[in-house]
């Protein structure tokens, strides 16, 4: 069981890893649309976290985040 | 490799596009995700009017640039017509009725089927019929895309844009100008159901009874289907189709003896400015030496995208006489193909 603040920080690493941003620039800018999110992202992003955590994503769902805090959203039902 | 014995070039070229429609007003019509659609970064779009179909577009397109050339179309001797979308009817050809209503009577009339790729990957079927038959001078090149509501919903069925229209190119024997120099093809049969309509061939025949034939779905949600959910084989999909397209691009230099830095524009299917942008990182060209604006401008004509905007450089005066152009494609099939063109 991770606590919310390891899926936090989990979510942005890897999500700045793939979108090649440090994890800053998607505190300050956290619409994933910003970045490079495209469907390879989405794809990567996802079986990262999945490894990463142990966890099983809904891939539907995961397609719908929009922002960081969606994707922190998603994974911490999932992960808590 | 020169352009002999297929040799030929680009004399003139002619389009003929469906009405001009804005973006924003439109999209609630097609989707809910009016985010994605502003994402994608479009502004106009073009829709034929009821009553006009694929092979209406095509033989304007195709008279417009023979006009252009000053050929008459009795002179024509191989009419090509490349299609990703679906004609009029069935059990029909719509090349040969394209050369039937152009009045190039006569001329062998050829149908490229290759989805979004047909317009690149014709290049060298032309090149080939020049080969076989010497004593073919003219050809005509016509691609064309006339979307089928019933089937394709124009902001949902693919990661770009659908819109109406049809772009040609006379193609001579010996010109000298607009030289088709290569074309190569990756062609990966294992994902041919990726794309397909569910209903309405042989398979699946469409009754009048019991459910209709279906809608194609989103890229997303077909890539899903097809692997069975599996992430990781989805994800290498993904990557193979954006690696694909760079080696295609580096295997036609190659056989043309270009180097791939000196190819000045690379102009691709009218993708949505995202997939363009990370398509030109993927090339390693700038954005700007793309298709991307006159993608924004128009949306994906479906196979004509690459020879209507070969069109538009030429018309706007923006290629230098021994410009290397690249036309890029991938497409349902899966295709990834590459023809090169020395202005």
């Amino acid at each position: 069981m991770a606590t919310e603040w390891e899926v936090r920080v989990a979510v942005e690493e890897i999500l700045a890893s793939v979108l090649y941003e440090s994890p800053e620039s998607l505190r300050a800018h956290p619409a994933l649309a910003c970045h490079k999110w495209d469907s390879v992202a989405v794809m990567e992003s996802f079986v990262r976290l999945e490894k990463s955590l142990s966890i099983r994503l809904d891939l539907r769902a995961f397609r719908a985040a929009r922002t960081v805090d969606d994707v922190v959203g998603l994974v911490s039902q999932i992960a808590r | 490799m020169t352009a002999e014995p297929g040799g030929y070039g680009i004399v003139a070229t002619g389009h003929a596009l469906g009405e001009p429609s804005n973006v924003a007003d439109l999209a609630p019509r097609y989707t809910k995700d009016l985010q994605k659609i502003q994402d994608w970064g479009y502004r106009t779009f073009h829709r034929a009017g009821e009553g006009t179909g694929l092979t209406d577009l095509a033989a304007a397109a195709g008279r417009r640039a023979l006009e252009r050339a000053e050929i008459g179309a009795e002179h024509v001797d191989l009419v090509v017509l490349a299609m990703a979308d679906i004609a009029e009817y069935l059990y029909w050809d719509p090349a040969a009725a394209v050369q039937g209503r152009l009045g190039s009577r006569g001329a062998e009339a050829v149908l490229a089927n290759q989805a979004c790729s047909a317009g690149v990957v014709a290049f060298d079927l032309i090149a080939g019929k020049f080969a076989t038959h010497p004593e073919y001078r003219v050809a005509l090149l016509v691609a064309a895309n006339r979307v089928c509501e019933t089937y394709w919903n124009r902001m949902e069925s693919n990661t770009s844009i659908a819109s109406d229209g049809a772009a040609a190119a006379v193609l001579v024997r010996g010109h000298a100008e607009c030289q088709w120099l290569a074309t190569e093809v990756i062609t990966e049969g294992r994902y041919a159901h990726i794309l397909r309509l569910p209903g309405g061939g042989a398979a699946h025949p469409f009754t009048g009874q019991g459910p209709g034939p279906g809608i194609v779905t989103n890229p997303f949600d077909r890539m899903e289907d097809h692997f069975v959910g599996d992430v990781r084989a989805m994800l290498q999909f993904s990557r193979q189709v954006r690696t694909n397209i760079r080696d295609v691009v580096l295997r036609a230099c190659q056989r043309a003896s270009v180097a791939v830095e000196l190819v000045r524009y690379v102009l691709h299917l009218n993708d949505n400015i995202r997939a363009l942008t990370s398509f030109a990182e993927d090339i390693g060209i700038e954005v700007g030496r793309t298709n991307a604006e006159i993608s924004m401008d128009h949306g994906h004509l479906g196979a004509a995208d690459q020879i209507f905007a070969m069109g538009k450089l030429l018309d706007e005066g923006r290629l230098e006489k021994g410009d290397v152009v690249a036309l890029t494609s991938s497409g349902a099939g899966m295709h990834w193909a590459a023809t090169l063109l020395r202005v």
